[in-house]
């Protein structure tokens, strides 16, 4: 029995592939297309959709590795076995920090948008407080509860994408999408940064192997959990660019929405289905802001074992929310979220490869 | 301890957080508009008062007399007595009409004058006068508020208006209690009539606005009762309008660039009229981009029609009249075709067959190298050739094969 509880307390391996999904799926569906087809000027984007997929799939690869290798063990736990324990310290101090911006980012996102589309008189402080305050809750319940909110959100979120594409397929003009392979290798090449920023989120394997099944698949997890975001953005790339063409994604400043916005259901008894679109963007939204703001909190647990969850979590909220405040307009936004991603990129990308790379030199391994 | 403290903070946090909502709007105070005339002002009368008024006010290039049509929800229900006061007329819209400087100040302008305050999401049409149009700039910043508002909807239907557009949406038609509604309605009959073009949608006319090339928007002309949509707006390249295609220019326009989803075609047979229904055309364009200096693009027009109506008494059955019958339609295109090049090429020099995206598309590096010199610089577009080829195919004689014997004649 006590085995039992124990095995369905823990991530089978399609459920962390899910998860990943979730985390990726952010603000930056939104946005890329407008920061791909500036940098490619046209359909060719979709090879540096594929190209930087493949990269992620590279690097994820390699933290599920790392991850695999110290199966029940914190991130903090091996980071000190293979580095000391002063490295362990700071870079799961970094990575916590990390954690925080990524929710700050995601909670002001949602008040920028939502303002935008839903609520004009509505302070932004309001909407982003709100919203910290459901991420809370979900956070102050169990670790594998809030999770399982990824498995039943998921097919809720692809079917409503799937219908918006659907019904904006009619809308798409040939003559949009030509012509093919127009692109040069160096624009597809900062086109795939561009889209790159948009894949960040597979890293949470690093902290959440420990909880999985069978460990070991966690190759397999992330090939899954890659796998939807790429097609998802292919598809939604092609759409956009087929039904406004080129020059105007790159003029708009949130494509996907604008997408959702020419929706028209034949018959008119139902306008304005980018409302359903919202609504499941936000769940996107609450998802991802959950598991970074609980990877937070496994890291700062795993260091200083003696404080409580709720502890952590009522003293990182207004920190996070204060942080979320500080971009001033739209502009301060965006290259603030850049700013989060290029840090990423060398605390939970490149640091974790070096510690791999260590690890095998040395032969450190983790116990079961 | 605890409690004490925990109860009155979460009793002043759901206060503020569970009482109320910024953005409560009932439904009853949303003026919803549907359709939006924008005109050049007649006097300046209206200026010269905000110049009285505010002297230092920044000196602006042009003012636009903008007309919202908003629904009157009582109105609707039909044999609803005029029981709400005022609405004793019983029409189920009003118009409203405002000048000022910018787009955003007139919608903001109508919140002072009714209770309803303006609400865009349901915006079905939009009509722009020939003069806005025809004013440098205009047409692109009459577009902007429209395009940046994200409470306005990239689906409505964009109209040009010859004449003032006050007057297209102030048509008081008898089939509809709403204007803006029988005009989006006379829009989507683009298979009935091949002289009109296929709605253009405001999200269409960003990227046009965008695009290195020449573009049409449908004509709309008012009459008392009703209005009359076909013909066509031409834009130029830098986004102004140049002219107007008339009705037959238009369907000619059409078989160019494949927009036909039905229509009519005449054709003269042995001087007595045949009258063909058209249910589908197919068109290719092969380009010759060997001489730079003068491109050679050739149109292949298929169509596919039945027969509607026949003077000519002619036996519809025999193969060889059928080919003759074909004959003379595809003749009819061509001539068509021509007359419409003949304006759009060789009159107003505008690329609205789109012959530069169908270069971009097919050869990118050539279109590369030239695209600033197709309807600018070397002005390529204009020293090409078009040639059109057209094909008519019959598919059918209808009920009877012959009205009348020849003798009756």
């Amino acid at each position: 029995m006590s085995a039992r509880t124990l095995s369905d307390k823990m991530l089978s391996t399609n459920h962390m592939g899910i998860n990943i999904t979730s985390v990726m799926i952010g603000v930056g569906i939104l946005t890329f297309p407008r920061a791909l087809a500036k940098e490619t000027g046209g359909i060719d984007g979709w090879i540096s959709i594929v190209l930087s997929g493949l990269v992620a799939f590279l690097i994820g690869w390699l933290l599920a590795k790392l991850a695999a290798r110290f199966p029940r063990q914190t991130f903090f736990e091996y980071t000190s076995q293979i580095a000391s324990k002063p490295v362990g310290y700071v870079l799961t101090f970094l990575v916590c920090v990390y954690s925080m911006l990524f929710v700050s980012f995601e909670i002001r996102a949602i008040g920028n948008i939502a303002k935008q589309y839903l609520f004009y008189n509505t302070p932004v402080e309001m909407i982003t407080l709100s919203f910290l305050f459901v991420v809370q809750y979900a956070m102050a319940g169990s670790r594998i509860s809030m999770l399982r909110l990824n498995l039943l959100f998921s097919p809720v979120v692809l079917v409503v994408l799937f219908l918006v594409l659907l019904f904006t397929s009619q809308l798409i003009e040939f003559e949009n999408v030509r012509p093919f392979f127009s692109s040069d290798w160096q624009s597809l090449l900062n086109g795939s940064q561009a889209v790159g920023l948009s894949y960040s989120g597979f890293e949470i394997i690093l902290f959440y192997t420990m909880l999985m099944k069978r460990p070991k698949e966690g190759t397999k997890a992330m090939a899954l959990g890659l796998f939807i975001p790429v097609v998802l953005y292919l598809t939604i790339y092609i759409f956009v660019i087929g039904v406004f063409s080129a020059e105007v994604v790159k003029n708009l400043t949130y494509p996907t929405i604008d997408l959702a916005k020419e929706v028209e259901i034949p018959g008119g008894f139902f306008e304005r289905v980018e409302s359903i679109f919202f609504a499941i963007w936000i769940m996107t939204i609450f998802d991802t802001c959950m598991v970074w703001f609980d990877i937070a909190i496994i890291n700062l647990t795993s260091m200083f074992r003696n404080v409580k969850k709720m502890v952590w979590i009522l003293l990182l909220s207004p920190i996070i929310y204060f942080i979320a405040m500080l971009p001033q307009n739209l502009v301060d936004f965006f290259t603030f979220a850049d700013y989060v991603t290029y840090y990423g990129m060398i605390i939970v990308y490149l640091c974790p490869i070096l510690l791999l790379v260590i690890a095998v030199i040395r032969g450190v391994k983790g116990h079961e | 301890m605890n409690r004490r403290f925990v109860l009155p903070c979460l009793i002043a946090l759901l206060s503020a957080l569970v009482t109320g909502c910024w953005d409560q709007v009932q439904i009853e105070e949303r003026g919803f508009v549907l359709g939006v005339a924008i005109d050049v002002p007649r006097t300046n009368e209206a200026e010269k008062r905000a110049t009285k008024e505010s002297p230092g006010k920044p000196k602006v290039k042009e003012r636009f007399l903008v007309t919202h049509q908003l629904v009157i929800p009582g109105g609707l229900i039909a044999g609803s007595q005029a029981g709400d006061g005022q609405n004793t007329a019983n029409e189920a819209f009003l118009n409203l009409t405002s000048e000022g400087d910018s787009l955003f100040e007139v919608s903001r302008e109508l919140a002072t004058r009714t209770s309803r305050a303006p609400f865009y999401q349901h915006l079905k049409i939009i009509v722009i006068s020939e003069d806005v149009a025809r004013s440098e700039n205009g047409f692109a910043n009459a577009m902007d508020f429209l395009l940046r508002d994200p409470d306005s909807r990239r689906g409505s239907k964009v109209l040009i208006s010859k004449g003032p557009a006050k007057s297209i949406i102030e048509v008081t038609p008898k089939t509809e209690k709403l204007p803006a509604l029988y005009i989006n309605q006379i829009g989507e009959h683009i298979d009935r009539n091949a002289r009109m073009l296929h709605q253009v949608r405001v999200g269409d006319v960003h990227e046009e606005l965008l695009s290195p090339f020449g573009f049409v928007i449908p004509r709309v002309r008012a009459e008392k009762n009703e209005i009359k949509m076909a013909g066509s707006a031409v834009f130029s390249n830098n986004n102004q309008l140049v002219g107007f295609l008339g009705e037959e220019e238009t369907e000619g326009l059409n078989f160019l660039t494949g927009n036909i989803s039905g229509g009519l075609l005449k054709a003269k047979v042995k001087n007595d009229l045949v009258v063909m229904n058209i249910q589908g055309t197919k068109h290719t364009i092969k380009q010759d981009l060997r001489d730079k200096q003068r491109f050679v693009f050739t149109i292949h027009i298929e169509c596919e029609g039945i027969l509607a109506e026949a003077y000519s008494l002619m036996d519809f059955l025999s193969k060889e009249e059928t080919k003759k019958l074909e004959r003379a339609f595809a003749k009819e295109i061509e001539r068509m075709c021509q007359d419409t090049l003949q304006k759009v090429h060789k009159e107003m020099k505008v690329d609205v067959i789109k012959l530069g995206s169908n270069i971009r598309q097919k050869n990118y590096p050539l279109w590369k190298k030239i695209q600033h010199d197709w309807e600018d610089g070397q002005r390529l577009y204009e020293k090409s050739e078009i040639r059109v080829k057209a094909k008519v195919y019959l598919r059918n004689i209808g009920s009877i094969n012959r009205s009348e014997l020849d003798e009756g004649r």
